[in-house]
């Protein structure tokens, strides 16, 4: 039977995803109270998730909210949010799949915060994703902050957790106050926070005051995206954090930040007097931020902590697309966008690994990986094969992310930094095989790795994902270059 | 008479100035969360500036600034917390001397 | 003149700040240390030894204050449009209530207003 929604208020249908997470976020967290068993409220977290990505479904089909703003403009209904939200209720949903196993050994007495403090991040970021105005796009960054904030110090006796809380918090807090300072005086020389309008105001406005707080805004989403130099914080923070949190930090806070970046400077920041010069702020960024990122994860023992440097890379690979929006909007965010995607999915599977060896009391120092290849050959293997779409190489959807972010660095005549993202690509070989090596070249006398039910799904979708996406690409990567169609007309 | 719209903004970046250059030299995790609440006060002062002085009808610079008032104090309670959880586990609030993480 | 001079003035302003203090500071401080100097000095009682720490149940109240005070700011711009926002304000002010009410609930339940 189909459903008719076009009697449907579309500011109520355009909110329905994440009113639909917010509800379910509100009653595990009343549920929580009154009830003394607690796993089945990670069930309920996920059927949140999967409940508010069919909310997406109805409101992103055509006809069901035309192209435009809604609640007062500060929600927004274009191909770029449903994607976008998509991706992340994608994101949520792998992590808490993921973390099913590990939060009630690892985190009796909190088990259902950690739900939580999870759906109410992503509550963040899907607005911070679905906004084009700077308050909303601030207090979803803030929502999902402040929540990573107590993630990363969940595991409250550890005193290393402790520590990745402290640096995150304190990092995340300053990189705010940039950030908001950039934009106080954009909204200065504007009079509004509504990037389209801001467009419109910022011809008039003096070049110099308005490079300062271009410069500051850039700075403040650098410290977010974990983009060389500002990256410091990110290698702490992750091998500190428990590991699903690490997991999370690598896959959502990013994909929203990045988002609201390609929001805040294709929507609000692209007159042609200020984009030359972001673009090339963006193109030195990304080239020190693959450099420094690569280089210095070939030297890491601790896995996560190489995880974490690979992250940083790979910011510096999609800057490569930023940079190349400010010249190619459609093919440039149209590649970031894909790419979000790609390193989610191929992301999963790895953090998923990790949480397994958590799961059997065992460290995520590059030894433990030793003999992987004995304990559990076909996790070796979808290691391997996510690896490969990490490093770049057909027919994985990283090849294609990689490449889509190529073209659109060639297109918009920054060759010279699509070259060295092909540099660093091989760099990135050296890191990622030496846990391959130890994965099937060193043996062990530990036991057989089991993975619980939920951490095998995740790594065979995970799997699936990086062979279908990479193979089934076109339709997606043509839907993201529309995303960017709708944004800023 | 009207006061230059110099000297507020002034402020507003004095204030930023000081609490940017407390948080990146201080070692004292409390102190740095203060800077940076003083950051935040001359964004704050920035935004209530403009709409003084060049958009009395608009509305959207008081919201914010009533959003970033409310968002620094949660961000306070928070950090607060974390640097709490910090003193008992390790007896310090020197960030210098919370360096377990390396490499 | 130059569109970015005003810009680089700016810069050495906000440099000169910091290190303007940092400069001032060293040169206003006198510096004739005394032992008596380096007591500790309470409205010219003699100083008790600080007995003990003071107990985080202050903190954790005046934190719980400190966020419900300043959610309960969020009601002024409701209340002074309350005519002109009709039903759709009261709704939205209700949603906010439930979600604070459940906040509430939250820090009730888990034990955070015992005075242990």
């Amino acid at each position: 039977m189909p459903i008719d929604l076009s009697s449907v208020n579309p500011n109520l249908l355009i909110i329905l995803p994440p009113g639909v997470l917010a509800v379910f976020a509100l009653v595990v967290l009343v549920l929580d109270l009154y009830s003394q068993e607690k796993r089945w409220l990670a069930g309920l977290s996920l059927v949140g998730v999967l409940l508010s990505l069919v909310a997406l479904w109805f409101a992103s089909r055509p006809g069901a909210v035309p192209p435009g703003d809604y609640f007062g403009r500060m929600v927004t209904a274009d191909h770029f949010t449903f994607y976008m939200v998509a991706v992340l209720l994608v994101a949520a949903g792998l992590v808490i799949l993921f973390s099913m196993d590990w939060v009630p050994r690892r985190l009796p007495k909190v088990q259902v915060e950690y739900y939580e403090l999870v759906l109410f991040a992503t509550l963040g970021m899907m607005f911070m994703a679905a906004s084009r105005d700077v308050t909303l796009i601030y207090l979803g960054l803030e929502l999902s902050s402040q929540a990573s904030y107590i993630l990363a110090g969940l595991l409250r006796n550890d005193p290393r957790s402790n520590e990745a809380a402290l640096k995150y918090f304190l990092n995340g807090a300053l990189a705010s106050a940039v950030l908001l300072f950039g934009l106080s005086i954009l909204y200065g020389l504007t009079g509004t926070t509504y990037l389209p309008e801001m467009l419109v105001a910022l011809g008039q406005a003096p070049l110099p005051l308005l490079v300062t707080a271009m410069v500051f805004v850039i700075a403040g989403f650098g410290f977010k995206v974990a983009a060389a130099p500002f990256h410091l914080w990110a290698p702490d923070a992750y091998e500190g954090a428990p590991t699903p949190v690490s997991g999370f930090f690598s896959m959502a806070p990013k994909a929203a930040a990045w988002a609201a970046v390609l929001r805040v400077f294709l929507e609000g920041l692209s007159i042609p007097q200020v984009m030359d010069k972001w673009s090339v702020l963006y193109a030195v960024l990304s080239a020190s931020s693959m450099l420094i990122g690569n280089l210095t994860a070939l030297w890491q023992t601790n896995v996560k902590r190489m995880m974490a440097y690979s992250s940083v890379s790979h910011a510096g690979y999609i800057l490569v697309g930023v940079a190349a929006a400010a010249r190619a909007p459609e093919v440039g965010a149209g590649a970031v966008l894909f790419y979000l995607l790609s390193y989610i999915l191929t992301n999963a599977g790895i953090w998923a690994a990790l949480v397994a060896l958590e799961n059997q009391g065992e460290g995520t120092e590059m030894a433990d990986f030793r003999g992987l290849a004995q304990r559990n050959p076909a996790l070796a293997w979808s290691l391997l094969l996510l690896f490969v779409s990490l490093i770049g190489i057909p027919p994985t959807v990283g090849f294609f992310g990689k490449f889509f972010l190529f073209r659109a660095g060639v297109q918009a005549g920054y060759v010279w930094l699509a070259v060295l993202m092909a540099i660093n690509s091989a760099i990135s070989v050296g890191y990622y095989y030496a846990v391959v090596r130890n994965m099937f070249f060193e043996k062990t006398e530990k036991p057989r790795l089991e993975l619980g039910s939920s951490l095998q799904a995740v790594v065979a979708l995970s799997v699936l994902a990086v062979l279908v996406v990479g193979l089934g690409s076109s339709p997606v990567i043509q839907y993201a270059e529309a995303a960017l169609g709708l944004l800023g007309r | 008479m009207q006061l230059p719209i110099y000297f507020p903004l002034g402020l507003g970046a004095l204030l930023f100035g000081i609490g940017l250059w407390g948080a990146l030299t201080r070692t004292n995790a409390v102190r740095i969360l203060m800077f940076i609440e003083l950051m935040l006060n001359g964004v704050n002062l920035n935004l209530m500036t403009f709409t003084r002085y060049y958009y009395p009808e608009n509305a959207t610079g008081p919201i914010l600034t009533l959003f970033v008032m409310t968002v620094a104090a949660a961000e306070a309670s928070i950090g607060l917390a974390i640097i709490l959880q910090i003193v008992r586990n390790r007896g310090t609030v020197e960030v210098d001397k919370v360096d377990l993480l390396k490499g | 003149m130059h569109p970015y001079l005003p810009l680089v003035i700016y810069a050495a302003l906000a440099l000169a700040v910091p290190v303007g203090i940092s400069i001032a500071i060293s040169l206003i401080t006198p510096k004739k240390p005394e032992p008596s100097k380096y007591l500790t000095y309470e409205s010219g009682h003699p100083t008790a030894p600080m007995l003990g720490r003071f107990p985080v149940k202050f903190y954790l109240v005046a934190m719980l204050f400190v966020i419900f005070d300043v959610e309960a700011a969020s009601f002024y711009p409701w209340a002074v449009n309350l005519r002109e926002l009709g039903v759709f304000g009261l709704v939205e002010a209700l949603v906010f209530l439930l979600v604070l009410a459940v906040g509430y609930a939250y820090v009730w339940k888990k034990g955070g207003f015992q005075w242990r």
